[in-house]
């Protein structure tokens, strides 16, 4: 998986490309971790070329959420394509994610 | 702190544990007496309560009696009594004072408050703790050397309108001797009481392997013991580096005021992380515990039933390191425990709760029940309780199956939920069931289990069992169908009438499917997010609600 940050507006962005799943979730995590271990952080996660969200992938993004809600942090993920929006439909991410 | 103030904690409990047992040993010679009288003594306790006027408790003076008057019930009848109670009126169920209210883990929508009064925390107490302890004692002998323990069990309540506490009866234990946790246990207050949500496997860690001397770990269940270990293999070298160091990693999730606090117990130690860094560099394969924990001489958690595959999985790091089973409890009351180490054989507590049974295999839809002196070894029984905080001849739905006698009482095993049976045709397929063929399975796929549980899939004609599992490593796509036919061939074994039906038509074939990857890890952090305690997340054996279902089957494995 590629990711790419840039600064839009104050927000962090974050381009992902490939899958989000247990071989890359470990790398994703450290990759961001300098980002959402800040108070107030304020990221976007922009799936607009990401395939492909496992299990793994989906810890990952629970983590980042509830250290959204410990540091007043948000974190919002756009772009998302069909098939991963039906998964977090099925498994009721869509309730706790902010997905535009 | 010094090694002997843990040993005196020890060893005051152990002299209680140790009266209980003798206690217990008397009890047990008249069992059903004891049940009996105790069945008596509550209904007259609680004739003036308003559930004791709608039955006539003034009336009951024989089993008969209770029998005839009182019908069986479930949490509904009690459900109306309970909000009233909530904002504070008493003498609705029972006139014992009501201490704490037990959040289940049963629904996540709308969990239910088991009230619990002052006597059945007592008993929780003095068997879960004192009579356990003293078990182990007498078991391990000079072995235990009474260093302090590792305590899983979080202590995360809400106060109600009536001011009383609602949270995990579990943790209501751990707050029962909260004066003592200290002496005992490894981690600091911060971390058993968590006001925030933190990481806390981290944090029981950072503190559990700065001492060398940890004796054992108890946990409600076997699940957070073994995630607890599996969190330790990946994530070993920066809790060692912070070791090292006497610092906290600022990537862990604490929240900085509890951090500031967490950082004053700490020092930095580099002699211990020097001797935990070599052992960990040596690899998992061989026990781990044993080498980071000389002195480590048992596990103390719910382990027996569903929770084996997590038992097992802890084997692999535990060595020959004994496990006490503990108890057999439910937010209802603590049912039957364990007489020896190792046992997966559990006793029934005659003082704690009244029992009757009804017979699995009764035909009819009679409901008579049986009484404890009239059980027979090796058959299975529904179990009804008569409770210590107010509830009368409750359906709390569990069979168990009486393995034996402890002089005239009965040991129990847990077999299965009543409402967790599959049974697609009438073929009643318990989780026990489930459990054998699974792990038979993976003996014969030669695969290593995460977790499983088993869905019946009515959308096809006829219906089918479809069993989910996750592995440790991934399976070879082409051997599917191979896979396919040795879980139908272990199913029909578990339960001859899986096989019947499905040679008859009556069952289609019975599917396997792969979930990926952390998908149970997943699923438990979810429920923790959600509010349920992790002292209370038991493993999902079947998958019988809508929720459930959508989350599996996005999950599913489709490379596999």
């Amino acid at each position: 998986m590629n990711i790419e940050f840039r600064t839009e507006n104050e927000k962090t962005i974050v381009d992902m490309e490939g899958r989000l799943d247990t071989n890359t979730s470990p790398g994703f995590q450290k990759d961001l971790e300098a980002y959402y271990n800040q108070e107030g952080f304020n990221l976007t996660l922009d799936f607009d070329k990401l395939d492909f969200v496992s299990s793994a992938g989906l810890r990952v993004l629970l983590l980042i959420q509830k250290k959204g809600k410990a540091l007043n942090g948000n974190m919002v993920i756009k772009n998302v394509k069909p098939e991963i929006q039906e998964v977090f439909n099925m498994t009721g991410f869509s309730e706790i994610l902010t997905i535009e | 702190m010094l090694k002997v103030v843990p040993k005196l904690v020890y060893s005051t409990l152990i002299k209680k544990g140790n009266k209980k047992i003798a206690k217990f040993d008397e009890l047990t010679k008249n069992a059903p007496q004891v049940n009996k009288q105790l069945m008596l003594d509550l209904v007259k306790r609680n004739a003036s309560t308003e559930f004791g006027q709608q039955y006539n408790f003034e009336q009951i003076d024989s089993l008969e009696a209770y029998k005839a008057k009182v019908p069986f019930s479930t949490y509904d009848d009690y459900a109306p009594f309970i909000e009233r109670m909530i904002k504070g009126e008493t003498g609705l169920i029972t006139n014992d004072p009501i201490v704490h209210y037990a959040l289940t883990s049963g629904s996540v929508d709308n969990p239910k408050r088991i009230p619990v009064s002052e006597q059945t925390v007592k008993t929780y107490r003095e068997y879960a703790t004192h009579y356990s302890f003293a078990v182990i004692s007498q078991a391990m002998a000079n072995k235990w050397k009474k260093g302090r323990g590792l305590n899983l069990m979080e202590v995360k309540f809400e106060t109600l309108p009536n001011g009383l506490f609602a949270g995990s009866i579990s943790g209501r234990g751990v707050y029962s001797i909260k004066d003592m946790l200290f002496l005992m246990f490894t981690s600091p207050k911060e971390v058993v009481f968590p006001e925030h949500i933190m990481d806390s496997k981290y944090a029981h860690l950072r503190f559990a392997l700065t001492d060398r001397s940890l004796s054992y770990i108890v946990s409600a269940f076997m699940t957070a013991v073994s995630d607890l270990m599996k969190y330790l293999e990946l994530n070993w070298e920066l809790l060692v580096d912070d070791i090292e160091k006497g610092t906290i990693n600022p990537e862990i999730k604490i929240p900085d005021d509890v951090r500031a606090q967490l950082q004053v117990y700490i020092k930095p130690d580099p002699k211990r992380a020097a001797e935990l860094r070599r052992e960990f560099e040596k690899g998992f394969t061989d026990p781990i515990i044993p080498r980071i924990w000389p002195e480590f001489t048992f596990v103390h958690a719910i382990g027996s039933g569903g929770f084996s595959v997590y038992t097992d999985k802890m084997r692999h790091y535990l060595g020959d390191i004994p496990i006490y089973f503990s108890v057999y409890a439910a937010s209802e009351s603590i049912m039957a425990i364990c007489h020896e180490m190792e046992s997966q054989e559990f006793v029934l507590i005659p003082d704690s709760a009244f029992y009757e049974f009804i017979p699995m295999d009764r035909e009819d839809d009679s409901e008579e029940t049986l009484t404890m002196d009239q059980l027979e070894t090796g058959k299975d029984y529904e179990i009804i309780l008569t409770n210590t905080s107010g509830f009368y001849r409750y359906r709390i739905k569990d069979v168990v199956r009486v393995v034996g006698w402890y002089q005239n009482c009965p040991k129990i095993q847990f077999v299965y939920r009543l409402n967790q049976m599959v049974s697609i045709a009438g073929e009643k397929t318990t989780e026990e069931c489930i459990s054998w063929a699974v792990k038979e399975f993976a003996k014969e796929a030669g695969c290593q289990l995460v977790d499983y549980s088993v869905y019946a899939d009515t959308m096809v004609s006829p219906g089918r069992y479809i069993i989910f599992m996750e592995t440790e490593e991934r399976l070879a796509k082409e051997k599917y169908r191979d896979y396919r036919d040795i879980i139908e061939k272990k199913l029909s074994i578990a339960n001859p009438s899986i096989g019947k039906k499905v040679k008859s038509g009556i069952l289609s074939p019975s599917e396997i499917t792969f979930v990926q990857e952390e998908t149970y890890a997943l699923y438990r952090d979810l429920m923790i997010h959600r509010g349920i305690s992790g002292n209370q997340l038991k493993p999902v054996r079947v998958i019988d609600t809508l929720i459930k279902e959508n989350f599996f089957f996005a999950l599913v494995d489709k490379e596999q």
